[in-house]
């Protein structure tokens, strides 16, 4: 069934508690936006299949679980990532401010390092901005980060910021064509489904 | 942490593989949960750290006041101080480098070691594994076979068991009658749970394994493998009922996922409490970590009511119904001085103990019955598990303890394996070696449990025990659970991620797109 996938991506997304991580998940994924989504419960990860360039691409893309208001994502979340997405609030400065803790967490789990950074600047449909569009860029700019301003609530900029993340990831040599040769234990992945014994 | 809601239904202190899988079991069935830990890792005694990590874990324990420094006797107050002195749980740590240079050169490639706390491998079909598939956790973790199954020969060498029909035809040290021979034990072990082919009822518990194979008289190799490799079963106090079913299952576990019986996790074992964290906050549990709990408070009906935790900054007051704690937390007056302990050592090595031909990286298992006076169990990984840079392998020894130092338990099977004053070329070089002993927590939380006066919402989780698999905390945690929620079930598979993305159900998802999800394994 999934003969014409070129590949599977594992995206994560991280920053500050608030900044909507989970509303931009949503709204890319199902194209839903709820304004009284509270605190993260209940969310794990979604797929979702991207066409780019006429390369389908499966993005298997992780929330936090909630594990980064007290800053205790594990280091397994970060682990075979190819890319992050760090979002900020631009009504909150503070949330800009934490902008380089994430990083050096980042710096310190992911285990591929070229993995691609998109930063995302989010709620731009708020009237009372903390955050410049200028300040964003240098901030990007100065981390090797790509940058996009963007509105969970309006939908603005939330298709491209994870095609152009994919894109990148595709055009990394090395960063995704080695897949990662651990076995995942599933009923289904069984080479001897009926026998229960390699010995008969 | 102001933001935080001061009740619960359960505290979990220590983020240990036990406390995980409660942690997670819990928070499924719809349990407020709080899970903290003293450290800022993951894992408590079950961790896996980088080199530097390492060392800074073990001098930190090492500076910790010894065990009489702090005492304070608090029996008839209502509250009770919590132990924070990891000195009084792990004893006789110590690490060196072969030399300086080495160390230089190890300590630049530090964060590709992940170093095992406790190290273990798990049976396809054991307890854990079961659970990660049923439970739905193991989609956050990724394994790899124990390709090598090792023992020690009589004359010394290193041989490789063979470990599926397959090996055992292709086998070039058994002849074709031993070959027949082991095929019929193995299959007359598998045909029934009595095991009637092999013996009469009532010899399975007082005859011991050794004895049954031995009346067997099978040639002295295939004794050896199944005595000392399959069944790991040498002792006399080891009857003959445990050695066929711990047979039976090394010989089940064969061929579900490969030609091993046994996996190892990727990135080392620290990664399977993370695992289980993941899922708990998934469903709503609340993780602190560097955060410990300094006392607990008992009420008039002695049951504990309230905690307080700590940190360097902040004292917090957090209400609970139940509180779960490993037992290295155990209030400073249930702590009395234990001499059952458990041994551990892990070596940095540049060479494999079995160089097989293919020339892959392995992950190898080797028991060493009656090492000294003790059993050790030998794994060794290598840069197939991601658990060292090319070209490095990480071995780990663990044992019960029966010396008076940790390293005193190890030296005879290092001198056996590696290249230790004389100039051996083909054995290995020891780089790095760490040694370290800690109470041996079952039997400390069997005494805990036997103390009349305890709060009855107070549940002590144990650390590792010398043995493969992790069956007995899965069998811990889930009789903790039943004991606080008797009537739920314990981890079911979860709905699809699809489904649970929204706690409340006030608006109509059922128009949620189901097409883009192809992540699920169906049954």
């Amino acid at each position: 069934m999934d003969d014409d996938i070129l590949t599977t991506l594992k995206i994560l997304i991280i920053g500050e508690s608030g900044v909507g991580k989970s509303s931009l998940l949503l709204r890319f994924t199902d194209d839903l936006f709820d304004p009284q989504l509270s605190a993260t419960i209940g969310v794990d990860f979604k797929v979702k299949t991207l066409n780019v360039e006429g390369n389908k691409t499966k993005l298997a893309i992780w929330d936090t679980a909630g594990q980064e208001r007290f800053r205790t994502l594990t280091p397994s979340y970060y682990r075979g990532a190819q890319g992050a997405i760090l979002v900020y609030d631009v009504s909150s400065r503070e949330t800009f401010a934490k902008l380089d803790n994430w990083l050096n967490e980042l710096e310190t789990f992911a285990n591929k390092p070229d993995i691609v950074k998109m930063l995302v600047a989010n709620k731009i449909d708020k009237p009372n901005r903390e955050v410049t569009k200028e300040e964003g860029l240098k901030f990007a700019r100065k981390h090797s980060m790509l940058f996009i301003e963007a509105s969970a609530k309006t939908k603005e900029g939330v298709e491209i910021a994870f095609e152009e993340l994919v894109e990148k990831i595709l055009q990394t040599p090395g960063l995704w064509e080695n897949r990662s040769t651990g076995l995942n234990v599933t009923n289904t992945s069984s080479p001897n489904q009926n026998g229960n014994c390699g010995y008969c | 942490m102001s933001d935080l809601p001061k009740d619960y239904d359960i505290i979990i202190v220590g983020t240990g593989l036990t406390e995980s899988i409660l942690a997670g079991a819990l928070a499924r069935i719809g349990k407020s949960v709080l899970h903290i830990d003293r450290n800022q890792f993951y894992g408590g005694e079950f961790a896996s750290h980088t080199l530097n990590n390492l060392m800074e874990w073990s001098d930190k324990i090492k500076r910790y006041p010894d065990i009489e420094n702090d005492r304070e006797q608090n029996d008839k107050s209502c509250f009770k101080k919590c132990n924070n002195d990891l000195g009084k749980y792990y004893t006789e740590i110590e690490y060196s480098f072969s030399d300086l240079e080495t160390q230089d050169k190890l300590l630049k490639l530090s964060r590709k070691f992940t170093l095992d706390l406790t190290p273990n491998i798990f049976y396809s079909r054991g307890q854990l594994i079961e659970l990660l598939i049923s439970s739905d956790v193991a989609k956050y973790c990724e394994f790899k076979m124990v390709s090598q199954i090792l023992t020690l020969d009589r004359d010394g060498n290193v041989q490789k068991v063979p470990t599926s029909r397959s090996e055992v035809f292709k086998s070039n040290k058994l002849g074709m009658l031993e070959k027949r021979s082991m095929m019929q034990f193995v299959q007359a072990v598998l045909k029934d749970d009595n095991f009637n082919e092999l013996i009469e009822p009532e010899q399975l518990q007082t005859i011991s394994f050794r004895q049954l194979i031995s009346n067997k008289k099978f040639p002295q190799i295939i004794n050896d493998y199944l005595i000392n490799a399959v069944a790991m079963c040498p002792n006399e106090k080891d009857n003959a009922l445990k050695g066929l079913n711990d047979t039976k299952k090394f010989l089940t576990s064969v061929g579900r996922f490969g030609d091993s019986p046994f996996l190892y996790s990727m990135y080392g074992a620290g990664e399977l409490p993370q695992c289980f964290c993941r899922m708990s906050a998934v469903f709503g549990a609340i993780y602190y970590l560097d955060m410990t709990i300094d006392k607990f408070h008992i009420n008039s009906e002695n049951r504990i009511e309230s905690i307080t935790t700590k940190n360097d900054k902040e004292e917090f007051k957090f209400n609970c119904k139940n509180l779960i704690i490993d037992s290295s937390y155990a209030p400073i007056d249930y702590f009395k001085s234990i001499d059952n302990l458990i041994s551990h050592c892990i070596l940095i090595t540049d060479k494999t103990i079995y160089k097989n031909d293919d020339g892959l990286d392995h992950i190898s298992l080797l028991f060493l019955p009656k090492m000294k006076d003790t059993d050790i169990y030998m794994i060794e990984t290598s840069y197939a598990s991601n658990c060292s840079p090319q070209g490095y392998f990480v071995v780990y020894l663990f044992c019960r303890n029966t010396r008076k130092t940790s390293r005193e338990n190890f030296e005879k099977c290092i001198e056996t394996f590696f290249n230790i004053g004389e100039l051996d070329e083909n054995k290995p070089n020891v780089l790095f070696s760490c040694f370290y002993s800690h109470i041996d927590s079952d039997y400390f939380v069997h005494e805990l449990d036997k103390i009349s006066n305890r709060p009855n919402n107070l549940h002590f989780v144990s650390g590792c025990q010398p043995k493969l698999d992790f069956d007995h905390h899965v069998e811990q945690a889930k009789k903790i659970f039943n004991d606080i929620c008797p009537n739920d079930e314990f981890m079911p598979k979860p709905p699809d991620p699809e489904d649970i993305i929204f706690g409340d159900e006030t608006e109509n998802k059922n128009e949620i797109s189901k097409e883009t999800n192809q992540n699920e394994t169906s049954e």
